[in-house]
């Protein structure tokens, strides 16, 4: 078993301390894990991922990293959370990937150049690189969103529901660069695209309030469905097989 | 130009100069971030601060820069979710701040004062001591955007993903509506409360669709003030109308002729 590099304990988490949120969360990430945490909208997806970043407080239990720290977390967050309209382009959107290294004074330029371009080549973003973020299309958004993320080689990777809002080749694409990506990062996605769990993905958790957790060869279909409240289809990318059960 | 020579068109265009540089920054900052609405609310309010200090015989500019000070102090420090959420009480003590100030002026004895000077305010009248102000305000906030221009756009694009870098976001915001505060208080006598709201707008809005990168709005915006300032100066100087209301106008007519030709060369385009 590969070393925890995050681990969950007992998280309760809720906003107006009646209605909990995320009730008693065990959860362990560990180094080069794939993890998909799915569950329904409203279930305490993104909510148990802020907790798991340090941007939400718990009301109790506890969030550990191990061997990393916060600047070693690549975020790629929900294309509503921040601003698309504000003028920038892409290529300073991505600069602003190593604004922790920033200081008024003593250190105010660096930004590793070479690693942008290098991930500008990689990510085939070099015909927009200049143009406004506001003008780009969802695909390509999200892959400067990814950029952003990787441009200071992150341990660990996290995606909120990274497959909302782009086409079906953009989807294909993210997947084969996230198999490529986990072979050196750590990533957690979260999604209520149950066609996003494929066949890279290595444990898989299921969260409706409380977690349900899964190594990869589990059968999750009855969990799923526990989530869900409702009968559920499965259908992955390249999976040996398809679960498919029949709505009574 | 041998309306140059007196004191008061100097005071009135130097004040015009550091009042272009001021709001063209930090109006671009508003209109990019989308919060008009809000600082039109801190701006009207401030006059109720002003109207309360008229009453206790404190200067007026004073308690409009507390409201003003407190308000956005009270804003940096709530939620920003909750804000946007809650644009209908904006409203509220929008037209609220408005009604004490008025209120307070009517109840305060002898002589009421020109109401239209706070609310349109006059450059002519801008004093040697206000221009001291504006210069040390120009300069922090100059050396400001210089030294914290990095990070401030990485809040104002994305405020989770700055608070994961390390940025104190609390710090960001609260110093934004400082800054904002400090901005209408000073431009109360030239421009008036009522018109503040304009001089920040209007700039930015005529440069906006042309620009793809955050500092040449900055810069752009604080150019195209100027020119507002000095053509609508020397215009009311001529036309012995009210100096504050045609900077205005002539704003608006700018950032109306450059749309239609905008639209005009789109159109020929395609």
């Amino acid at each position: 078993m590969t070393p925890e590099i995050i681990d969950v304990s007992k998280l309760c988490f809720s906003f107006d301390k009646k209605h909990p949120v995320l009730s008693e969360i065990d959860l362990p990430v560990h180094e080069n894990d794939y993890l998909v945490i799915m569950g329904p909208n409203g279930g305490g997806k993104t909510t148990l991922l802020k907790c798991m970043l340090g941007l939400l407080k718990p009301d109790s239990g506890s969030v550990t990293y191990r061997g990393i720290s916060t600047l070693d977390i690549g975020y790629v967050p929900q294309f509503t959370t921040f601003d698309r309209h504000l003028p920038i382009r892409v290529y300073e959107f991505i600069e602003t990937g190593f604004i922790s290294s920033y200081h008024p004074i003593k250190n105010r330029k660096r930004v590793d150049r070479n690693m942008i371009e290098h991930q500008i080549d990689r990510f085939a973003l070099n015909a927009v690189a200049y143009s406004s973020i506001s003008a780009i299309s969802g695909g390509e958004l999200q892959r400067t969103l990814l950029v952003r993320a990787l441009v200071r080689n992150p341990k660990i990777l996290f995606l909120d529901e990274p497959t909302t809002f782009i086409d079906p080749e953009s989807r294909g694409n993210l997947s084969s660069l996230l198999k490529e990506l986990n072979r050196t990062t750590a990533i957690v996605m979260i999604t209520h695209d149950t066609s996003a769990i494929d066949d890279h993905v290595k444990n898989i958790a299921c969260i409706n309030r409380k977690l349900y957790y899964h190594g990869r060869e589990e059968r999750i279909q009855d969990s799923l469905e526990k989530v869900y409240g409702c009968p559920i289809e499965l259908i992955g990318h390249g999976l040996p097989h398809r679960v498919l059960k029949e709505h009574k | 130009m041998n309306f140059l020579q007196y004191e008061f068109v100097q005071n009135a265009l130097l004040s015009g100069l550091l009042l272009s540089i001021i709001a063209g920054i930090i109006g671009s900052l508003i209109v990019v971030k989308r919060d008009t609405f809000l600082i039109g609310g801190i701006s009207h309010a401030s006059f109720g601060g002003l109207g309360l200090f008229y009453f206790l015989g404190l200067n007026p500019i004073l308690g409009a820069f507390t409201v003003a000070f407190l308000s956005g102090s009270l804003i940096g420090a709530s939620k920003e979710e909750k804000l946007h959420e809650n644009n209908a009480l904006i409203g509220v003590v929008w037209a609220f701040g408005m009604a004490v100030g008025i209120i307070f002026i009517t109840l305060t004895p002898g002589f009421a004062p020109n109401l239209l000077t706070y609310l349109f305010g006059d450059i002519l009248t801008v004093r040697d001591q206000e221009i001291v102000w504006m210069l040390i305000f120009t300069l922090i906030l100059l050396l400001s955007v210089f030294l914290f221009y990095k990070p401030f756009i990485v809040y104002l694009l994305d405020p989770e993903f700055a608070a994961l870098q390390g940025i104190k976001i609390r710090i960001y915001r609260l110093f934004y509506y400082l800054f904002i505060s400090t901005t209408i208080v000073l431009m109360i006598r030239s421009v008036g409360i009522i018109l503040v709201l304009a001089l920040l707008t209007i700039p930015p809005l005529i440069i906006l669709p042309f620009c793809k990168r955050l500092w040449v709005i900055l810069l752009m915006s604080v150019v195209l003030c100027l020119f507002m300032f000095t053509a609508g100066f020397t215009i009311a100087f001529y036309t012995h109308l009210p100096t504050g209301p045609v900077i205005i106008v002539t704003g608006t007519l700018l950032l109306f002729i450059v749309r239609l030709l905008s639209c005009l060369l789109r159109k020929r385009n395609s």
